[in-house]
């Protein structure tokens, strides 16, 4: 008959850690430690500029569009000469650059002309189309510019890691 | 021969062993670890957030966690942020550590000290933190910041103090914007002495360019440790293949890149210092203690052997290894607009197909110099896009306009 190597009688302590071996290898390291999504294929990016759906100061402003936050897909910096591009295509007529710029500082939104370089993680972060309070123009040469002009975000790491 | 039955504290002894392994190895669950795995993937928001966890904790690696910090915000674009940690950084690394580190280095392992990086990663700091400046327009204190990096390279080898060539450029860069040629002059020069073959480092032809690429190439340095019993350190070229680059603005060549510092040379010639004799005599005191124990055939080789074993000289392998193995250059003159610029990285002058980077919209403006940061990796840029999310609609309190979004 085959016999089993573990003894019938162990120490306490030992017993103990005969116990805890099987769960703490059950429990595994937490999810979001362990879980790192795997990048995909490299696809080599187009030269060709994207369509800018969300305009900024740095890809200038898109004629036509409104204010985001009055439900448009503009995001530039609150200036006189964007009242002028506003009031051009129709838009915000009764709108002055006092007003506009009290419509932000209403919904606690901040601009460029608060602080700058933040690349939107800053304490009012993220940026407005991300459901944040931030919008200063993101920082041109990163993936989180590319994805603020286009509106496709790369979904955020599920990983919370240690506190 | 005894059987695992009949001997139950032998075979107790397995749980326990393996129980010890799993412990030791963990689930690698530091915030520096997954954080470091972030910025390897060229996740830098994920790693600025694990980064920052890290930040406030005030032990003996807090420079290194603020300069980690640091590294994941300048690259994913947050001056701001990067700034802060760099200033953070530096005012610890400027500190003298008192005779108590002494004390510590001679009875300890010199990694039980506070890091405080070794000259060309001090440099390095203050070299990003005036990149930043110049990035904000801001050239006197830019300048001020180039000239800290050299200082902090200014305790290398007597032969090396002055060829930390990218901060001498960018002090030219700086006077030449304040308006001081001469001194712009004298600093290109000083720059051309460490690269001769420096095409961007002749002020003639930067007096006209606006456009001013820095490209970091490769991986930092690799400490190892070296001497006798590992109680010095050395360095090797980190793991990377890429030579040098392309940059390209709305498809046309801009130029190719010329290095402006090697990291590791810069790392090779940082000088010996007193910590570092301390750290040999302590290792050759350890191998004596190791050659006689062996040597001794009565009862004192067990103390001898143990001594040699709790004798710390161990190196300090700690390092800033975010940092990239080479900076290279790329100046050109554009006319003020938007552009798309393209980077091809080159290895033995074949071209890194997944290294490609194009970024789109980069404003070149009139008034002031335009500065970009980029930086080498596998699919790094890459072109794959998600679907696009509907953002989250804002307007609650203007009854004026349109409720819904417009695309």
């Amino acid at each position: 008959m085959r016999t089993w190597p573990v003894p019938r009688k162990t120490e306490p302590a030992a017993r103990g850690i005969i116990i805890l071996l099987p769960a703490l290898l059950l429990a595994g390291c937490p999810r979001q430690y362990t879980q790192m999504r795997a990048p995909p294929a490299f696809t080599p990016m187009s030269e060709r500029p994207p369509r800018v759906v969300y305009c900024n100061d740095h890809t200038g402003h898109v004629a036509g569009s409104k204010p985001f936050v009055l439900g448009g897909t503009c995001c530039c910096t609150p200036t006189q000469k964007l009242i002028d591009a506003y009031h051009r295509d129709g838009l915000l007529l009764d709108y002055d650059l006092g007003r506009l710029k009290e419509l932000y500082s209403g919904l606690d939104i901040k601009t460029a002309h608060d602080h700058r370089d933040c690349n939107n993680r800053c304490a009012w972060g993220p940026h407005i189309l991300q459901g944040g309070n931030c919008m200063v123009p993101p920082t041109p040469g990163t993936q989180h510019f590319e994805e603020i002009i286009t509106g496709r975000f790369h979904l955020p790491e599920e990983t919370t890691g240690p506190h | 021969m005894d059987s695992p039955r009949r001997n139950p504290r032998k075979c107790s002894a397995l749980p326990a062993v393996l129980l010890l392994c799993l412990a030791a190895v963990g689930c690698g669950s530091s915030a520096r670890h997954f954080g470091r795995q972030a910025f390897r993937r060229h996740d830098y928001e994920t790693a600025q957030m694990f980064f920052e966890k890290n930040k406030d904790k005030a032990d003996r690696n807090f420079v290194l966690y603020n300069l980690e910090w640091a590294s994941a915000a300048f690259e994913g674009g947050d001056y701001l942020t990067a700034r802060r940690a760099l200033e953070t950084a530096a005012e610890v690394m400027r500190g003298y550590g008192g005779s108590t580190e002494g004390i510590i280095s001679l009875i300890a392992n010199e990694s039980a000290k506070m890091f405080k990086g070794d000259p060309f990663e001090r440099a390095m700091a203050n070299f990003y933190d005036g990149l930043i400046y110049y990035r904000w327009g801001d050239y006197g204190n830019a300048r001020a910041a180039f000239h800290q990096a050299l200082m902090a390279d200014a305790s290398s080898a007597e032969d090396h103090r002055e060829d930390f060539a990218v901060a001498q450029f960018m002090i030219g860069k700086c006077y030449q914007k304040l308006g001081e040629p001469d001194n712009a002059r004298i600093s290109f020069e000083k720059a051309r002495k460490a690269y001769p073959d420096n095409p961007y480092f002749s002020g003639k032809a930067l007096r006209d360019h606006n456009v001013l690429i820095i490209l970091q190439l490769g991986k930092a340095p690799k400490k190892i440790a070296a001497g006798p019993a590992g109680s010095l350190d050395d360095r090797v070229r980190g793991n990377y293949r890429e030579t040098r680059a392309k940059v390209y603005a709305n498809r046309k060549l801009l130029g190719a890149s010329s290095c402006a510092v090697d990291l590791l040379h810069q790392a090779k010639t940082s000088g010996r210092t007193a910590k570092d004799t301390i750290q040999a005599a302590k290792g050759v005191a350890k191998t004596g203690l190791f050659a006689a124990a062996a040597a001794t055939q009565d009862d004192t080789s067990a103390g001898l052997l143990l001594a040699a074993l709790l004798m710390p000289a161990q190196a300090d392998l700690r390092q800033w290894d975010l940092l990239p193995g080479e900076i290279h250059v790329v100046s050109a003159k554009l006319p003020p607009g938007s552009y798309t610029f393209k980077v091809e990285f080159f290895a033995d002058g074949k071209r890194m197909n997944d290294f490609r980077q194009v970024w789109h919209y980069v404003p070149v403006e009139e008034d002031r110099d335009t500065l970009l940061v980029f930086r080498s990796g596998r699919n790094k840029a890459n072109g794959h896009m998600p679907p696009r999310q509907n953002p989250v609609f804002r307007a609650e309190n203007d009854e004026d306009l349109a409720s819904a979004p417009q695309n």
